[in-house]
């Protein structure tokens, strides 16, 4: 069952109908099975995975937190305190580590790598060495989401940050929670759990407001995502057949249709948990509008940047063994060179670890260290950048030059686009070959580009979605639209509704699809 | 719950108007077929549905030979015989049983009628499929029909019972018509389903050849060249192509499945097949005689009648003025002698009453108007052509214009007086001609060795007009062009277009060269019944 069915409509009805109709405290059990049976529809043994991981997490996160209620209770048994209680605290930190969180971390870090990686090495071994191994891997539903929140949560109770949750049942719904399970956003249990256990009222305004999104989120994937996808996977699957402007349009058009792909699933899910009252974070806040690409990152995927942040950045920056590299380079080289160390290392690592984790193929170990090279530099020399905007004369406050700014930022992710939409490294030399290879501007008006999956009416739709998206994204950095819409009038609010509701209806590229031409006239 | 109850009429105003909105864009959205299109045979069960309940005696299923082929108000008007015609393109036998399940709702028919074409229909045409599917009600037949054509595509199932889903892409071929129609999706059909065809195509095949050619495919062998008992060499297309004579289990089952139907509710059943001449390599819908002696095995074996008007009827079928297509599909002329044949037949063998009504008398007052206009588009002799139109035609706009070479309009002087037309073209040839013919008064004419051109407004209608000749001498060419539409064939030769001036519309045009040939362009004159039948269902609606 996928966001984009019919049957995720009917399914979401019934449930919020059984949420509101049963007793407050009782609520949540609804949902648990609703996100259990919406994961059984993707299969019952990626459910019984899901259900067993989520086992070993939480008991894991029992075990910490009993430790730590242990040296809590040894502390006050003996009654110390200062130097002897930091070490009592840290002996049992370090039997947590080393018995539970360690193992458990592997083990979930494990089986995340081997749904993503084993396939890949069979592939290898067998090229390789000619080892024919073929096995089956199930690949449990968001599991890369899952597994990153499992990890920060117990990484997040390991460090008191967090408390455990004590109802197994309760933990469960926290990672099998449906609208979040698949793409995420990725979610930190503990503020979850506060949201979904919280006592929701029936909000008559919330649970419109929660439709009101699924629109927007419907609109941008169905109209825009979906249609932009004929045109780029037209183009990236036939690289070889097309130069010049055609490439680049499809690599801007790829930027476009990831991003309403991404973000009006993440308006969907945000949409469809908002109707049960609960608040999920936001995963996107208008990146293009970012005036670099270090703020275009805290705009785009949040929560992952978030959990990038909070587990491997920091950890990595305050490491020990960091500390001890950063000391030596200074002692070495000076205090410059030990600044650049201190920039460079976590930040390349987390863009690395970032690479890998949206993609299995090395074209995404590029693109992380693409972007690590362009945030390390940006923040590298930033002192001379100013310097030399000083010289030139430009007014870096001035709005002209924040729009040349997003537009900069824009090609920037463009350019990330050209690494990984292509597939493969291969194909982005190939596109990149193509793309300078000649220039080409008749394609806008010698009708090639409107026989490439997308006509002249299409691109007319696909360009004024764009512009709505955007005055609708300028609208919501100033306040919340839905609010502005709702202090209208009736007849305009519905209107709104209507209208948006039967665009995607009429605009939509789903469905089988009808082509006049289809009949086959004669013989019968 | 308070809140519920504060917004509980607004929730249900709100669906409310919204239903009514996704019914109004659905009607927009479903494309609009009718019996008098003529690109496809389709549209038929939505003007069954809006006739008078127990008020049809035969129903006539099968594919578009059936439809082509059988037309019901020339039952009804030799022998009171009142029957609907379903035929569909390519409608599968599955679809007959749905919508048959669907028709016998409303109806309750003595005699079910159905070709047997159906049998070897093997290819999947999901059109097809829709033209049957979407005009049937919400219920389990649409249901179940669904299901069936969807066997492989559970995850679209839900298209074929909401038409709008199905349909949302038209939004970029949307016209007029579709807002129009919008609230005219079921018409009353004076044709009962008849698709009139006044188009002829010859055939370049016989019987002979086609059973000879069949044979041959189904011992496999390569054809490269046949002589033909005419002495004409021809080369056809050396092709190897399976020929399938055998019905497979699934059509013959289905069929079972139709004949118990009709024992349930005591319905005769007969099994035809309306003449189908067509290559066998190219055509799989070529009726051999293999396919025949097929066939009849079927039937005898599951005791259902079987009737074959190829190799039965002894019908004295004219392949070069009786088709529309070349042999595969039956025009007007063809459809009548099957009509007649039918008739006589049913008349023969059951017990059908001659039952006649007055929606029926009024639908055939109707009926005999357009086949009037189609027995025009189809007459080829100029002399008859003329005849007809000084007879049946006087009322209406005649525009003539000449294209002439060396031969000049001297062997048509004579025939053009019937309608008033004074010009001598004995005197002088390779000149330009033009002449309008207006309520049976020749209003303007000119006969000149220059071009000619004359402008006018239609007298009823208002509509302008351009007539434009040049002769030989100032290269020849011609243009008839009514409210800016050009009309004219412009082949050498004379140019007649009639204009039906009360209603607006264009009934013919017409070329006839130095041999005495007429010359129609096919889409033109499809375009013209098609309009004229539309015009006559709403006026009637």
């Amino acid at each position: 069952m996928t966001y984009l069915s019919i049957l995720f409509i009917i399914f979401v009805t019934i449930t919020t109908l059984f949420y509101y109709i049963f007793p407050k405290r009782i609520r949540w059990y609804i949902l648990l099975i609703a996100s259990a049976w919406f994961y059984w529809c993707a299969g019952y043994d990626k459910l019984l995975i899901v259900i067993m991981t989520s086992l070993v997490i939480w008991l894991a996160s029992r075990a910490i937190s009993r430790q730590y209620k242990k040296a809590e209770q040894e502390i006050a048994e003996q009654g110390i305190g200062g130097k002897e209680k930091a070490a009592l605290l840290g002996k049992y930190k370090r039997k947590c580590r080393k018995f539970i969180l360690i193992p458990t971390l592997c083990f979930l870090v494990g089986v995340l790598a081997y749904c993503k990686f084993a396939l890949m090495l069979a592939d290898v071994l067998w090229q390789i060495f000619s080892l024919d191994i073929s096995f089956e891997v199930i690949v449990p539903l968001g599991i890369s989401y899952y597994t990153f929140s499992s990890v920060g949560y117990l990484l997040d109770v390991y460090w008191k940050k967090a408390e455990h949750i004590g109802n197994y049942f309760k933990f469960a719904l926290c990672v099998l929670y449906f609208p979040q399970i698949v793409q995420g956003p990725i979610a930190r249990y503990n503020r979850l759990e506060k949201e979904l256990f919280q006592e929701h009222p029936f909000d008559f305004k919330q649970i419109c407001f929660g439709m009101q999104l699924m629109l927007y989120g419907y609109a941008k994937k169905m109209i825009l995502a979906d249609r932009l996808s004929l045109y780029t996977s037209k183009v990236f699957g036939n690289l070889q057949c097309y130069e010049g402007l055609v490439i680049l349009i499809a690599v801007i058009a790829s930027a476009f249709q990831i991003y309403m792909d991404f973000s009006g699933c993440m308006d969907i899910v945000r949409g469809a948990s908002q109707i049960f009252g609960v608040t999920l974070e936001h995963n996107f806040m208008h990146p293009f509008f970012s005036t670099s690409t270090a703020e275009f990152w805290r705009r785009w995927h949040i929560t992952l940047g978030i959990w990038f942040k909070d587990y491997v950045y920091m950890p990595v920056a305050v490491s020990k063994w960091l500390i001890k590299l950063i000391t030596k380079t200074r002692n070495l080289f000076g205090k410059e060179a030990a600044k650049v160390v201190n920039i460079i290392i976590p930040l390349l690592i987390v863009w690395l670890l970032t690479g890998i984790w949206h993609g299995t193929g090395w074209n995404y170990v590029v693109w992380g260290l693409y972007y690590g090279t362009i945030i390390i530099c940006s923040t590298l020399f930033m002192g001379q950048y100013k310097k030399l905007a000083k010289l030139l004369h430009i007014d870096m406050t001035k709005k002209s030059y924040q729009r040349f700014q997003m537009v900069r930022t824009f090609l920037v992710f463009a350019g990330g686009r050209l690494i990984a939409a292509p597939g493969t490294l291969t194909n982005t030399w190939i596109a990149i070959k193509q793309m300078f290879s000649g220039f080409n501007p008749w394609v806008f008006w010698d009708g090639t580009l409107y026989s490439m999956g997308l006509d002249y009416k299409d691109w007319c739709v696909v360009i004024i979605g764009l512009l709505l998206v955007r005055r609708i994204s300028i609208f919501q950095e100033r306040g919340s639209v839905r609010e502005a819409i709702a202090r209208r009038n009736i007849v305009l609010r519905w209107i709104i509704y209507y209208a948006a509701f039967f665009a995607i209806l009429i605009f939509g590229i789903y469905g089988s699809g009808y082509n006049a031409s289809d009949f086959i006239y004669g013989n019968f | 719950m308070k809140e519920i109850k504060e917004n509980g009429l607004k929730i249900i105003i709100f669906f409310l108007v919204g239903f009514i909105l996704f019914e109004s864009f659905s009607n927009i959205f479903v494309p609009k077929r009718f019996s008098y299109n003529k690109v496809y045979d389709a549209g038929k069960f939505k003007g069954y549905e809006r006739e008078k309940s127990n008020d049809i005696d035969v129903l006539i299923c099968g594919t578009s030979h059936a439809s082509h082929g059988i037309l019901p108000m020339e039952l009804y008007e030799k022998y009171g015989i009142r029957s609907y015609n379903l035929g569909t393109s390519w409608q599968p036998i599955e679809a007959t049983y749905y919508m048959l399940l669907e028709a016998l709702h409303k109806q309750n028919p003595k005699i079910i009628i159905i070709d047997v074409s159906a049998l070897y229909l093997t290819d999947y045409n999901e059109a097809a499929w829709n033209f049957v599917l979407d005009d049937l009600p919400f219920g389990g037949n649409k249901f179940k029909l669904e299901e069936c054509m969807r066997h492989t595509d559970q995850e679209n199932m839900h298209e074929g019972l909401i038409p709008f889903l199905k349909y949302h892409d038209r939004w970029k071929e949307l016209k007029e018509e579709d807002f129009r129609d919008m609230l005219h999706i079921s018409r009353h059909d004076y044709n009962k389903g008849g698709h009139i065809s006044s188009i002829t195509v010859k055939s370049n095949l016989s019987v002979e050849v086609m059973n000879a050619i069949a044979d041959e495919l189904q011992q496999n062998i390569e054809i490269s060249e046949w002589e033909y008992k005419e002495g004409k060499d021809y080369k056809v297309p050396s092709k190897e192509m399976p020929y399938a004579v055998d019905v497979t289990e699934e059509k013959i089952e289905w069929l079972q499945k139709i004949k118990e139907l009709c024992d349930e509710k005591n319905i005769q059943c007969l099994l035809v097949k309306v003449p189908v001449l067509a290559w066998p390599q190219l055509y799989s819908s070529a009726w051999s005689e293999a396919k025949y002696h097929t066939v009849k095995e079927i039937s005898d074996k599951y005791d259902i009648v079987y009737y074959d008007f190829l190799y039965e009827a002894g019908l004295n079928l004219d392949y070069d003025r009786d088709s529309h297509d070349g042999g595969m599909h039956l025009n007007l002329s063809g459809a009548q002698k099957v009509s007649e044949n039918l008739g006589k037949y049913l008349k023969e063998h059951y017990e059908l009453p001659d039952e006649r009504n007055e929606q029926w008398d009024r639908d055939l007052i109707i009926y005999k108007d357009v086949r009037n206009v189609a027995q025009l588009q189809l007459e080829q002799d100029f002399s008859k052509y003329i005849d007809f139109l000084s007879n049946n035609y006087k009322d209406k706009t005649i525009l003539i214009t000449a294209s002439l070479d060396y031969m000049g309009l001297k062997d048509y002087g004579e025939t053009l007086r019937k309608l008033g037309i004074k010009a001598d073209f004995n005197s002088q040839f390779h000149d330009a001609y033009v002449a309008v013919v207006e309520g049976g008064v020749v209003k303007y004419e000119a006969l000149s060795g220059d071009k000619l051109s004359y402008e006018g407004v239609c007298d009823i209608s208002r509509e302008k007009y351009r007539l434009y000749s040049s002769g030989w001498r100032t290269s020849a060419g011609a243009t008839i062009t009514i409210a800016n539409r050009e009309l004219a064939n412009s082949f050498r030769g004379l140019n007649i277009v009639v204009y039906d001036n009360r209603k607006n519309l264009v009934l013919d045009s017409v070329c006839y060269d130095e041999q005495n040939n007429a010359i129609r362009n096919g889409d033109l004159i499809d375009s013209f019944m098609e309009g004229y039948e539309r015009y006559m269902v709403e006026m009637e609606d």
